[in-house]
């Protein structure tokens, strides 16, 4: 392995060790070890799905092409294995001596089927034969007939039972039951006292007899098969590890799973026979084969997390604050117009953005509404508003990004609403794939053109908007304004980006952008000036940003990072990063802003981007990097970067060997939480500006 | 729209260039709204292959409908006066010019107008106008402006500010580049054949500005001000012959992936970058000037301002076209004291008749520079001499005026006596109806400020118009006796009294 760098898979395997690590918490409420359980499995399902998906690829089509660490598709594969193995092992162990025995203290139990007493095992036999069985479906298996041709589909990602039957004869035979995915993974039994809860494959198991009256059933267990054909086109990660292999994808000829999950005490047989139908050895190191103690698919587990009546055993909840910016007298367009405001979600509402969009889709002097959009909540108020504005006769453009991962169904259903209220759509930039966060609404005022903007660093998803924390600049600066109206000119394919003022993007601009100003602050270092770089980005992969950062930390230069994933960059180095501190703050919020801040010598530069350090990000995709010009805007975005390193709660200091460790506090020192304290920050300034209008009053005057 | 909105105060100029269409929205402060620009290969088809293909169609079509929706946007439509579409005029080039002004009509329901050699000129003046506002040393030298453009370099001639003449030479950014193209061997570019090919087109630009002192050359054009902060010095607008020498030499040893990466530029302007850079060097070279200026501004923006410009002309450059005009005339030694006479006469008339005419400020000055040289045929021979005077001036440059609005001229000219327009006369006939219609008018006009200064004295200095419904009463003050007016009037204001419906009676105000 080359010295220089952290492989991005392991690094990634580490920070959702930090995720887990917060499940691991004695002083945390139960139910939230629950969720931070389930959240660290759903997060490895989605890296096996894509990431390992793509390596697979990468190792079937027998490439030997080594990533920055040197490691060929086949090392990577088996470290990976090795790894993951690893977090296995610690899924169980706090699941199995922790939390199951916890929350047997709190009277919810996972109780054997057959110690329930005698009704409430009646009340779930009528369960199952109502609701249940009318929708299994048997897939019988021949083992001895030609592989290809006998090997049934096996749903991925849902849990599958297997059963050896044998019939009078002593013939016997393999069938596969799926348990479908419309099934809730748990069935609760309340009696008063406590709560029992049977899982699925438990139910299932103890009544599949009754679906094959004329045989016995010799033996049985379960596994879960993940594979890479559901996603994996669409995802230019993959792509851009798979390069040259996109052919290949695209044939979908191999059907080898990707991952393959057994109860640890699975029979050799079955065994046998699951590796069989997902083409696996549990022996070869490249194959993905893990036997697991206690229950699979612990993505699961989420809705353990929010079962009702059990609010003693989670924290309680921390609502967004209105922003004191804003008031119901002033339209959305004054205020705007008066100041650039800076607001940071979800401390801060989210409501501001969507109210913005509703108050264009009525405001007789908008001529065009103009946002690009990624994920959108389900039901979304602000697609609704577009909606609204289009019918209205404004001239609304959406740029609805269709390779947003997972969510394309509900793009393109949107979209088709959109579309049929009169809304342009431009579906994505062909080649890359659209990840600026912007709004842009163009008004008539007295016979000029005024414009309006939005610009973030999160998508416009109200749900994601409560639980990602994410920065919105609103302004109404006619340079960024121009520059607006320039980028999307451009990505709807109207006009070729030309220059821009302000808005640096990607991926023209944003990377030698950011190289040069990593650049001069080491320049500036060099000739004895004071040079500082803080960054906070949820990634940070780009070979040539990593050695940018290393000549600046030779050169002298104080670099901050606070990165919440990937970090391939070597830290505790002395030759290479001997400036560079790297810490990961995994809390109750996703960390999810990008905030870059230069020192420039004392006038600092502040930028928030929708881009990460990725080159995927900043080659790959479209994506904006905001200048910040407000000072008090700047000035707030520097308080949230530095606070980010003084935390000694929930921040974790990355180490040279790509592990991390939990930073606590020294001494007598004070308990510093970044995102306590952005919480606490907002409901006193909430707070104070509620008082205020409690105690100033604004007389109606006749207009 | 919403009783509540202002209307919105902006024009809109498109310009289908050599190698991009670019699109410009400004509000009435001329300040930008939009600008948008994106590439075509509209030269690369012209030079090599003489036509433009149904792909670079198809692509021209797809970029005026994403032009045509952000008007929309905009509530502009296309075929408002405040929209003025132009190409270039190297279009006339390709077989298939008139198909594809058709289609764009059709397809994006838009009029599309030729720059002409004159229309583009007068861009190029305008342009050359700023910098020498900007630049007092300008002003007082003698400075040639350069606009290599696709198909003709353009020279224009200034001494003391005041345009002394303007050429245009067959040697243009993409014709060289296509020119040279297939001439070496392995297709890559070679230096010394580029420059030669272009030093050997040289000639009669050196032969037309080898005498005069030229002591500052500007160097304007898309390619050369694209690379404009790397040519010159450091806050100046200054570069010198030997850096431009040796920009020139490096841009025409990359390939055009160096050329893209380096300069950061696409393409279609990758490829023309090369002969762009190299004529303006061979040129500056060819004169032995030392420093050479190039203006620092965005070219293809400038240039969509001053198209929304060409309407109202700046007052100092209609004043070099009658100038121009002016010198002609003298040439042909007309009587300077009747030609003044019946130019003020007839302007005094156009602006009089204004409401009743309904003619365009272009027409006005059609108007004055077919007045001073309305007489020039007599040069030639006395009579039939508006037949010569016609000849005269459709052969005749004019600075500033297009070869379509010359033709007007001479026509004026021809009009000015004896037949009124006749569909037997084959150049009337081949304009179409409304130039037929602008032409009688312009025509109408200068035959009563003819038939008022027949006695050659200038006599009818000063005169008042007064109008009914039926009659425009002239009123000659200081005039006893307007008997020989009156004659001239009958045969010459007929063409008036056809198109306008109205009597012509002179009166005698003393």
């Amino acid at each position: 392995m080359s010295a220089q760098y952290i492989n991005r898979e392991l690094s990634w395997v580490e920070f959702n060790q930090r995720v887990l690590s917060e499940a691991q918490r004695n002083d945390l409420p139960l139910l939230e070890r629950v969720k931070f359980l389930a959240i660290t499995a759903s997060n490895l399902d989605e890296f096996f799905q894509v990431r390992v998906g793509g390596i697979s690829a990468q190792f079937m089509a027998g490439s030997n092409q080594t990533e920055i660490t040197g490691l060929t598709p086949a090392e990577q594969l088996s470290a990976i294995r090795t790894r993951i193995g690893k977090m296995y092992q610690d899924f169980s162990d706090l699941l199995e001596k922790q939390l199951i025995p916890e929350l047997a203290k709190k009277q919810i139990h996972f109780t054997p089927l057959t110690e329930l007493n005698h009704a409430q095992q009646n009340t779930l036999t009528e369960k199952f034969n109502n609701n249940i069985f009318p929708i299994l479906t048997p897939l019988g298996y021949d083992s001895e007939e030609d592989e290809a041709e006998s090997v049934p589909t096996l749903p991925a990602n849902q849990i599958t039972l297997v059963l050896k039957l044998q019939d009078a004869d002593k013939n016997t035979r393999t069938v596969f039951l799926p348990i479908p995915s419309s099934l809730d993974r748990f069935h609760f039994i309340d009696d008063d006292k406590a709560l029992h809860i049977i899982t699925s494959e438990e139910l299932i198991s103890h009544h599949a007899q009754t679906l094959f009256p004329d045989e016995t059933i010799t033996a049985s267990s379960h596994f879960r098969i993940t594979r890479n054909e559901d996603i994996i086109l669409q995802d230019e990660e993959v792509l851009d590890i798979a390069g040259e292999m996109e052919d290949i994808l695209n044939q979908r000829k191999f059907s080898k799973a990707i991952r393959l999950e057994i109860p640890a005490d699975i029979p050799d047989d079955l065994l046998h026979t699951a590796c069989s139908v997902t083409n696996t050895d549990e022996n070869t190191p490249e194959d993905h084969v893990y036997r697991i103690t206690g229950a699979i698919n612990l993505a699961d587990f989420m809705s353990l997390a929010f079962i009702p009546g059990y609010d003693k055993l989670r924290d309680p909840e921390w609502k967004p604050q209105p922003s004191p910016a804003f008031s119901s007298e002033q339209s959305m367009f004054e205020t705007i117009a008066a100041n650039d405001i800076l607001l940071y979600h979800p401390y801060e509402s989210f409501e501001p953005v969507i109210r913005l969009i509703e108050e264009a889709a009525t405001d007789p002097y908008i001529l065009a509404i103009k946002q690009v959009l990624y994920r959108t909540a389900s039901n979304s108020r602000i697609i609704d508003a577009l909606i609204r504005a289009a019918q209205n006769g404004k001239q609304v453009t959406v740029l609805v990004e269709l390779k947003a991962r997972f969510d394309e169904a509900r793009n393109l259903q949107r979209a088709d609403e959109l579309e049929r209220a009169g809304v342009q759509i431009v579906y994505g930039v062909k080649n890359l794939k659209t990840h600026a966060k912007i709004l842009l609404i163009v008004r008539n005022e007295n016979g000029s053109i005024k414009r309006y903007l939005h610009l973030g660093t999160g998508n416009y998803n109200e749900s994601t908007a409560k639980i990602y924390t994410d920065a919105s600049y609103l302004t109404a600066n006619p340079s960024y304004g121009a520059d607006a109206s320039v980028f999307f000119n451009a990505i709807t394919g109207r006009s070729k980006l030309t220059d821009l003022n302000k808005l640096i993007p990607a991926p023209t601009e944003m990377k030698r952008s950011l190289i040069s100003k990593i650049q001069r602050e080491a320049k500036r270092a060099k000739q004895g000036e004071p040079a500082h770089i803080i960054a906070k980005v949820n990634s940070l992969q780009d070979q040539d940003i990593i050695d940018a950062l290393y000549a600046a930390s030779a050169a002298g230069v104080k670099i901050q990072l606070n990165i919440r994933g990937i970090c391939c960059l070597k830290t505790q180095d002395k030759k290479l990063s001997k400036n560079i501190e790297v810490i990961s703050v995994i809390d109750r919020y996703l960390e999810h802003a990008r905030i870059f801040y230069f020192h420039k010598g004392g006038n600092p530069e502040l930028f928030i981007a929708s881009a990460d350090w990725m080159t995927r990000n900043l080659e790959k995709r479209v994506e904006l990097m905001i200048p910040i010009s407000d000072a008090k805007a700047k000035k707030r975005l520097t308080d949230i970067l530095k606070t980010a390193f003084d935390d000694n709660q929930n921040a974790h200091i990355i180490q040279g060997d790509g592990t991390s460790i939990r930073k606590t506090k020294k001494g007598k020192a004070k308990n510093i939480r970044l995102q306590a304290t952005l919480q606490e920050s907002a409901e006193k300034a909430a707070k104070a500006n509620a008082y205020l209008k409690s105690t100033t009053f604004e007389p109606h005057t006749p207009t | 729209m919403d009783p509540l909105l202002t209307p919105l105060k902006l024009n809109a100029a498109i310009h289908i260039g050599a190698s991009s269409i670019s699109f410009l929205i400004t509000n009435n402060d001329g300040e930008q709204v939009e600008y948008l620009e994106k590439s075509t290969s509209l030269a690369h088809d012209i030079f090599s292959k003489k036509e433009i293909t149904k792909s670079t169609i198809k692509n021209c079509v797809s970029i005026l409908t994403g032009y045509n929706a952000i008007l929309h946007e905009f509530g502009i439509h296309p075929q408002d006066p405040s929209v003025r579409i132009v190409a270039t005029n190297i279009l006339s080039e390709a077989s298939n010019k008139d198909i594809f002004i058709n289609r764009l009509q059709i397809s994006c329901g838009i009029t599309v107008e030729v720059l002409d050699d004159g229309e583009m000129t007068r861009l190029i003046y305008m342009k050359t106008r700023r910098r020498l506002e900007d630049n007092a040393n300008l002003k007082q030298h003698n400075t040639l402006v350069v606009h290599a453009g696709p198909g003709n370099t353009r020279t224009l001639f200034f001494k003391q500010g005041k345009i002394e003449s303007y050429k245009s030479y067959r040697i243009g950014i993409y014709r060289t580049s296509e020119e040279t193209k297939n001439n070496s061997a392995d297709g890559s570019r070679s230096n010394k054949f580029l420059y030669s090919h272009i030093n050997s087109q040289l000639d009669a630009l050196i032969e037309d500005y080898q005498e005069e002192d030229i002591q500052e050359i500007i160097c304007i054009g898309f390619e050369i001000q694209l690379l404009q902060s790397q040519l010159v010095e450091n806050k100046t607008s200054q570069c010198s012959l030997k850096k431009l020498q040796k920009i020139s030499d490096s841009i025409i040893s990359m390939d055009d992936d160096d050329i893209v990466s380096h300069y950061n530029i696409d393409y279609h302007t990758a490829e023309a970058l090369p002969s762009a850079i190299a004529i303006n060097t061979c040129v500056a070279k060819a004169l032995n000037i030392e420093n050479i200026t190039i203006p620092s501004s965005h070219y293809e923006r400038e240039l969509l301002l001053d198209i929304h410009l060409s309407h109202e002309s700046s007052s100092s450059f209609t004043e070099e076209v009658t100038a121009s005009a002016w010198s002609l005339a003298k040439k042909c030694r007309i009587n300077r004291k009747h030609a003044r006479q019946v130019t003020a006469t007839a302007l005094f008339l156009y602006d009089e008749l204004e409401d009743l005419h309904n003619l365009d400020p272009q027409a006005r000055l059609l108007l004055h520079c077919a007045s001073l040289l309305h007489e020039c045929g007599g040069f030639i021979a006395d009579a039939s001499h508006h037949k010569h005077s016609q000849y005269i001036i459709q052969h005749s440059d004019i600075f500033g005026l297009s070869q379509s609005d010359i033709q007007l001229v001479a026509l004026i000219a021809r009009y000015h006596r004896n037949s009124t327009p006749k569909s037997s006369h084959s150049i009337y006939r081949d304009l179409d109806t409304l130039q037929q219609m602008r032409l009688s008018k312009i025509a109408s006009l200068l035959r009563i400020a003819d038939a008022l200064d027949r006695s050659h004295s200038a006599r009818s200095e000063n005169i008042t118009l007064n109008l009914t419904p039926q009659i425009l009463n002239i009123h000659l003050t200081d005039v006893n006796d307007a008997s020989v007016e009156r004659i001239a009037m009958k045969s010459k204001g007929n063409l008036f009294q056809n198109i306008f419906g109205l009597e012509i009676h002179l009166h005698e105000e003393i």
